[in-house]
């Protein structure tokens, strides 16, 4: 003997329609972000990892993983600093695991010798310094590194970087020059032993 | 010593940018080993924004963001229930809970006002073998929790205006694509039954018709007819 479901195909109908528009709605409202904040995610990701592919690599999981969650942001003001966290968390738990780490750390065992640059310009262009600033920057607390990385991108100014993060300007401009004072101080030696040649 | 005391002072203001203090100035003015140390704060800190800025403007591959929409498109509809899971498990309990209360017996009062409908849940089979699942309509108090036994129970809610319609179960999703596609003007349903069952258009051809030996009689002599007419 077959048994009959009874059913109501128009209510289930429009239950599976509301469904699917609302879908498609989050993907519109996402993707209209995405032009503005997708450069934003892969800047702070390559500012942690310093590197195309695993930058290119976080940033695109970082942006999927918001798309997953988009309804639970319930402030859209706020998408612009939830996406930058997301990111930036991700980026540092893969900085954490790359294997590529031990390679730089090889490079800062045994740097090259090379003139002693005469500029500020050319002193962070050199590869040795770079190496120095990358490790310094690494070494750096994560809510200073995340303020220093923000405020230096262009077209920020303090005032977003603070509404991104949801901190006060003054936090963040004290923030900002603790940072750059700690990056000085690990740089120092390098400076100074530079001139010394 | 003396240089020692603005050794500081020397760094907040390569720090920071600003202008030194007079007092200051007067010192580097006279003094060489400080107007170095400036110097040297002062390009330690522009070689610091300098890496800062190479480090946080790197150039966007132009395959990015077409990759991420590419990846944007393959998800589907999320289908987790955006409920948190705490929620669920409370309700749960509390279901639970309401349950095993509502098990027990109930009192007289309760008895008076419920109206207790005791009909055999499955029909009989039909000539073809098929049975129907009928559930009783609820007409006391309870209809709003027996609404959602129903509802439990894959079984649509008797007292909605909705229509309804028997159907063998397999065939559920179908129909539902199907009245999906219909209300949704942006789609075509005949695309979404042609993934199923393909819709070929065939020429038709109809047979010639032959007429043999046409009689032609008059209706009015018929019997029913005439007394039709006559009344």
């Amino acid at each position: 003997m077959q048994e009959l479901v009874l059913i109501q195909p128009i209510r289930a109908a429009e239950e599976q329609w509301s469904r699917e528009a609302a879908h498609a709605a989050k993907r519109r409202d996402f993707e209209e972000r995405l032009a503005e904040c997708g450069p934003l995610a892969y800047r702070v990701a390559r500012g942690v990892l310093r590197n195309d592919a695993d930058a290119e690599d976080v940033a695109q999981e970082g942006l999927l993983r918001a798309y997953r969650r988009f309804d639970r942001l319930r402030d859209a003001q706020r998408f612009r600093g939830w996406l930058v966290r997301i990111v930036f968390r991700l980026a540092l738990d893969r900085a954490r695991t790359a294997k590529r780490r031990e390679v730089r750390e090889t490079e800062w065992a045994q740097p090259t010798r090379r003139p002693a640059p005469a500029t500020a310009e050319e002193l962070a262009a050199s590869s040795e310094f770079q190496g120095h600033f990358d490790r310094a920057l690494d070494e750096l607390p994560e809510k200073l590194r995340l303020v220093l990385l923000l405020a230096a991108m262009e077209g920020h100014t303090l005032e977003e970087v603070a509404a991104m993060l949801g901190l006060p300007v003054g936090t963040v401009k004290s923030r900002l020059f603790a940072g750059r004072k700690k990056l000085a101080e690990k740089l120092q030696c390098y400076v100074t032993r530079t001139k010394k040649r | 010593m003396l240089c020692d005391t603005y050794k500081e002072a020397l760094i907040e203001a390569a720090a920071s940018g600003a202008a030194l203090p007079i007092s200051l100035r007067e010192h580097v003015g006279t003094c060489a080993r400080c107007r170095a140390t400036l110097a040297g704060e002062r390009t330690l800190f522009a070689a610091v924004d300098a890496g800062l800025h190479n480090a946080a403007n790197a150039r966007v591959p132009s395959g990015f963001l077409p990759n991420v929409k590419a990846n944007l498109a393959t998800e589907t509809v999320p289908t987790r229930n955006p409920i948190p899971v705490w929620a669920l498990v409370c309700a749960t309990g509390a279901l639970a809970l309401a349950a095993a209360v509502l098990s027990l017996p109930r009192g007289t009062r309760d008895e008076g006002r419920t109206e207790a409908i005791s009909l055999p849940r499955m029909v009989p089979a039909g000539a073809g073998g098929v049975g129907l699942s009928f559930v009783p309509e609820p007409k006391t108090r309870y209809s709003a929790r027996t609404s959602e036994a129903f509802r439990q129970q894959n079984v649509s809610d008797p007292t909605s205006h909705e229509p309804e319609v028997l159907i063998q179960p397999e065939e559920g999703e179908f129909l539902k694509r199907f009245y999906a596609a219909v209300s949704n003007p942006a789609l075509d349903a005949k695309t979404v039954v042609a993934d199923e069952h393909e819709i070929t258009a065939k020429p038709l051809v109809i047979e010639q018709i032959e007429v043999k030996d046409l009689k032609i009689e008059n209706l009015d002599e018929e019997p029913g007819l005439a007394q039709t007419g006559t009344k």
